[in-house]
């Protein structure tokens, strides 16, 4: 299992790990957006060639005119998408793509935390971030998802070193 | 009027372009037009709802005079660069880019368009002459750079943007070690123009040591460049640093695999006994440090008891071990890791034939006792039965056999199934592989005895999974391929949409359902079911074309010089994608069953298939995504589903464009000349195969062996009796096509009709002049006899098609025999579309030809009405009561467990309606076609 720096060309790998899950639909816009905007905070994981997991995130920046809460006001990472195949879960392989996109949000981008949504269904996933990796749920979003499920905004605050 | 008012104006014409909308935008612009008649920004938002309501002519005329109105805002310029690019109009693009650029020479933007519409259109020259001028105004040296060279291929393109990254990264007043992102943009530019010193010297400071620790990407990026050079024994000593430290990548595992089989791997021919011998102390050594490794991680790390197997293999392979040593370290691994779901798919790679076939290794695997009291040990029993199914030879593959494993997967299934009964809907059963193995040996019962009952079983037992794992898509995608077989398109479709294919996975995954669609079109009868999705799936190319290529602009600008080559290749691959292609033919096909042979369609279709025949084109299709566990020694499920046994690519494509072509050129009136003044837009770049450089006559009759090898019986039928014909009428054609002035006279005539402004580009007088003697002086062909083959395909086929019949061949066979002969009773009609024309007849003393003609299309008519009708009855007998029970007699195996009576029967009601619907909607639209055709 090796993981490594996504790129361009991974979009329909990246997309066939998409298909048995419960993912929203981003535009090839989005990803393309995603590659060229912070290519170091998007990894996939490869086996024999084949891309059976990955993580695609960004920054999000505080803006000027930002009436937003105090916590938005620094520059934080973003989990946009994160999947892995089934027959590769309960290897690690989630819990290691999110560390490497985080080590790039707090290092490159002196991300303060890192924030994601999770469907209230998932419950693999959100012991995944609670329990493995540490995050809080910060609140729920109603209907967040276009399905009409609940999502948990989750967060990690970064040590700063 | 005010710019607020003009704001407030504009918007909704925005918001109903972004959402969709274009009727309602041309209504809003229409609105502001009659009030403000010279508002270019209105006539070039109105050119884009034209443009994407498929209003081509209309458009065409707006934008004409926009252009010549020379638009200098930034919004119309860059509305109309948005509609050029629908319509092709790449030269008119640079130039109207160039226009603005030249009138205002401060706007960056401007020059950036102009300089990359001429890179993408391959004009070195000129984007080297803007670059120049962009220097001198910007005093950037990324424009001098591109200025003082001159890339004249796409790879020396390549290398100059590496080259200018390069500078741009090394003259930087702030090092490039100040940050990861950019020390691995600088290492990747060194690894490109092969700049190993300079790389050496990065990698050895200190910072550069620290920086790899920790970055992924750097990291890989020096191990790929110490690769380059050669230093294997360096970076395994260095990879099994990073091991001990904690690192599990497997590259760097492979890293240390390598480097101890240097000494044989390198040298040529038999290795010395020298070299054996520090092989054998190289592989000892790393046993030892892997094992160590293996026995701290314990179970929570695979990596390197993997490496551990491969070790032993690559060991085995270059005859320094044994089998039984190879064994050993698999038993070892599925012992601690039979309950990963991975396993199977970890060891596959290493299971040899004479592993598999082993005592050693059947008895690893028999040793373990099935048991269901937990999901690990289910999913250690799934591991098994794959592995023993991958083992399986072909003695022990018998239809009996094959049902008595596919019943016990069934039943092992069943039972599986309690693990998992508390699960919320959108998870999936951990027993589910089971079922797929079950699934996998009915279809092996299948190819074995050609029985559709095997299919049926097969396909009860999948649907009643999906029923406990609804998001299973490998069920979706078994069933899909398994109902395209029983001829029961409607279901598999149904399952195509349950999957819920979005983007980019319209152009990997359609290949399911739209490969030889046609055989399952009712357009003859108006339901357009799978046109629209022809069309739908490809949307993903127009986001592409529009998108994508936005993306090398943007990266441009931002200087992420790297990152163009990777955008430049993902755009070309969506944009000559095979399946695009694939998809756009058997549009194309369909369309002639429901819309008049009209020689406007002719016309328009001639031109795109001739743009398609000059592509280079890339196979995006994925099939690896399909499961598959049937046994080593027999062909994949991927290669035993697909319909009538062969996939569509690239050899189908080229045989059907040969097909077309010729026909649609055959009844066309465009000749080269007037094709090329008709033209709207640019011509695509041409492939660089050498071999569209012949002219077009001579590459649409090469025939080549791997073409022919992707086509049905039928469909190799079909093209020989194309070809017949077309060589039969061919000359006839050409003599009495009208001449370039004539036919370019009467286009101008109508597009004024249509649009009230003259054609553009087209001096009619200038070409009398030139057409002044005419070609007639030439002596008429002679007429010849139709070859025998002309009639005779449709005899053969009626033939095939009661043999099929008779034999109960399947539904689908049946309805591919119809609808290959429906294409020749269509594609006879197109070729013989020009000499219906009394007038044609009469000039030209064809009246001979034409009576030929007449009594063959007599003869065809009744053959296709017969076929209609016996098709009708075919579908008259699907959706009784019979063929429902025959269906549940059928699957009387896999009717255990939760899978009850009322669950298959229902099954078998859908699966018999839906053969029904079909081909009694094939039977109709035959009918129809019939009518249509047989009038004249």
């Amino acid at each position: 299992m090796n993981i490594r720096q996504a790129r361009v060309e991974d979009l329909a790998g990246m997309q066939a790990c998409n298909l048995h899950n419960l993912p929203e639909n981003y535009t090839m816009k989005y990803y393309l957006y995603h590659a060229l905007t912070w290519p170091s905070l998007s990894y996939v994981a490869e086996d024999n060639g084949h891309i059976v997991g990955y993580i695609l995130a960004k920054m999000e920046e505080p803006e000027e005119h930002d009436g937003g809460e105090k916590s938005e006001q620094v520059p934080h990472g973003h989990v946009t998408s994160i999947s892995v195949l089934r027959s590769y879960r309960r290897l690690g392989l989630a819990k290691k793509l999110m560390l490497q996109s985080q080590e790039a949000m707090s290092t490159i981008y002196r991300a303060a935390y890192v924030s994601l949504h999770v469907r209230k269904s998932n419950r693999a996933a959100l012991s995944l971030y609670r329990d493995t990796l540490g995050f809080t749920v910060k609140s729920i979003e109603e209907k967040y998802y276009a399905d009409g499920e609940d999502a948990y905004a989750m967060q990690l605050t970064f040590k700063q070193t | 009027m005010s710019a607020a008012t003009l704001e407030r104006q504009f918007r909704p014409i925005y918001e109903s372009l972004d959402n969709g909308s274009n009727k309602s935008a041309i209504v809003s612009c229409n609105k502001i037009l009659k009030k403000y008649p010279n508002n270019l920004l209105c006539k070039a938002l109105k050119a884009l709802a034209l443009v994407r309501s498929q209003k081509v002519e209309e458009s065409l005329a707006l934008c004409d005079e926009i252009l010549a109105a020379k638009p200098l805002d930034e919004p119309t310029i860059s509305a109309m660069m948005h509609v050029l690019k629908g319509l092709g109009r790449n030269t008119d693009l640079v130039a109207m880019c160039e226009e603005a650029y030249k009138a205002q020479p401060q706007n960056e933007e401007y020059g950036a368009q102009a300089f990359f519409a001429h890179i993408r259109a391959g004009n070195w020259k000129s984007a080297q002459q803007i670059s120049t001028k962009m220097h001198k105004q910007f005093q950037e040296d990324r424009y001098l750079y591109w200025s003082a060279n001159d890339p004249s291929t796409a790879t020396s393109m390549r290398t100059l943007l590496y080259k200018l990254a390069h500078r741009l990264v090394t003259s930087s007043p702030t090092p490039s070690y100040l940050s990861a992102d950019r020390f691995h943009m600088h290492l990747s530019i060194l690894k490109e123009l092969a700049l190993y010193d300079e790389a050496n010297t990065l990698l050895e400071s200190d910072v550069g040591k620290a920086i790899c620790s920790t970055s992924l990407a750097c990291s890989q990026t020096r191990r790929d460049i110490r690769r380059k050079q050669g230093s294997f024994t360096e970076e395994g000593a260095r990879a099994q640093e990073r091991i001990a430290e904690g690192d599990r990548n497997w590259l760097e595992f492979l890293s240390v695999l390598d480097a101890a089989f240097v000494p044989v791997a390198l040298s040529q021919g038999d290795p010395s006994e020298g070299s054996t011998r520090q092989c054998r102390e190289n592989i000892e050594k790393a046993r030892t440090f892997l094992a160590d490794i293996a026995n701290k991680d314990g179970a929570k790390n695979r990596a390197a008891p993997l490496a551990l197997v491969d070790l032993e293999h690559r060991a085995y392979k270059h005859g320094l071990n044994d089998v039984i040593a190879v064994i050993g370290s698999m038993e070892h691994y599925f012992t601690q890791f039979g309950d990963k779901a991975c396993c199977f798919e970890d060891l596959r790679g290493y299971l040899e034939p004479e592993i598999a076939s082993s005592e050693r290794w059947r008895a690893v695997l028999s040793a373990n006792q099935p048991s269901f009291e937990s999901v690990d040990t289910l999913q250690r029993l799934i591991n098994v039965r794959k592995f023993q199914r991958h083992c399986l030879s072909e003695v022990e593959i018998t239809v009996e056999a094959e049902t008595a494993r596919g019943v016990q997967y069934l039943s092992e299934y069943m039972n599986g199934l309690a693990l998992g009964k508390d699960l919320p809907v959108t998870e999936l059963q951990p027993a589910d592989d089971l079922a797929l193995l079950a699934a996998h040996a009915f279809v092996s019962v299948w190819t074995l005895n050609g029985s559709q009952d095997a299919l049926c079983n097969a396909a009860t037992l999948l649907e009643f999974g999906l029923t406990k794992s609804r998001m299973s898509f490998l069920m979706h995608m078994m069933l899909i391929r398994i109902y395209r077989i029983l001829g029961a398109p409607a279901l598999a479709l149904d399952h195509y949409r349950a999957m819920n294919v979005k983007r980019v996975q319209n152009d990997t995954l359609s290949h399911l359902v739209l490969s030889r669609a046609l055989t399952f079109s009712l357009a003859a009868t108006g339901d357009l079911t799978y046109p629209t999705e022809c069309l739908e799936s490809s949307q993903i190319y127009l986001a592409n074309a529009q998108e994508t290529s936005d993306f090398v602009v943007r990266a441009f600008t931002s200087e992420r010089y790297t990152q163009i080559p990777e955008f430049i290749e993902f755009e070309d691959r969506l944009e000559n994608s095979l399946q695009r292609d694939v998809v756009k033919l058997e549009h194309v096909r369909m369309r002639l069953t429901h819309e008049q042979l009209h020689t406007d369609i002719i016309d328009m279709e001639l031109i795109e298939l001739k743009f398609i025949f000059d592509r280079l084109h890339q196979d995006n299709r994925d099939f690896v995504i399909l499961p598959n566990y049937q046994p080593a020694c027999r062909p994949t499920f991927n290669e035993q589903s697909l319909m009538f046994g062969t996939s569509c690519g690239l050899g189908w494509l080229w045989s059907f464009l040969k097909i077309y072509i010729r026909a649609f050129q055959h009844a066309s009136d465009l000749d080269e000349t007037v094709e090329e003044k008709l033209l709207i837009g640019d011509r695509p770049k041409k492939s660089p195969d050498p071999e569209t450089k012949l002219p077009l006559p001579e590459r649409l009759a090469i025939r080549k062996p791997e073409e022919a090898a992707e086509l049905t019986s039928e469909e190799l039928r079909l093209m020989e009796w194309a070809t017949a014909l077309g060589d039969w009428l061919e000359p006839h054609h050409n003599y009495t096509r009208p001449p370039p002035h004539v036919v370019l006279a009467e286009a101008a005539k109508q597009t004024e009709l249509k649009t009230g402004l003259p054609l553009r580009g087209v001096d009619l007088k200038a070409l009398n002049d030139m057409n002044g003697h005419s070609k007639k002086d030439e002596e008429a062909p002679p007429i010849k006899e139709a070859p025998e083959l002309v009639v005779k395909f449709f005899e053969g086929m009626h033939t095939h098609f009661k043999q099929l019949l008779e034999n109960n061949g399947s539904p689908s066979r049946l309805l591919h025999a119809a609808t290959i002969t429906q294409e020749a009773y269509i594609l006879l009609a197109v070729e013989t579309l020009r000499f219906k024309t009394p007038s044609v007849v009469k000039i030209h003393k064809l009246g001979n030809l034409a009576t030929m003609i007449k009594d063959i299309r007599q003869r065809v008519n009744s053959i296709v009405k017969e076929m209609s009708s016996e098709l009708l009855k075919v579908g008259e007998a699907e959706g009784t009561v019979d063929r429902r029970s025959a269906f549940v007699q059928a699957c009387v195996p896999v009717t255990l467990g939760q899978i009850d009576h009322d669950f298959v029967l229902n099954i078998a009601k859908n699966v018999t309606d839906a053969r029904k619907k079909v081909v009694e909607g094939v039977a109709k639209g035959m009918a129809k076609l019939h009518s249509t055709h047989s009038q004249s």
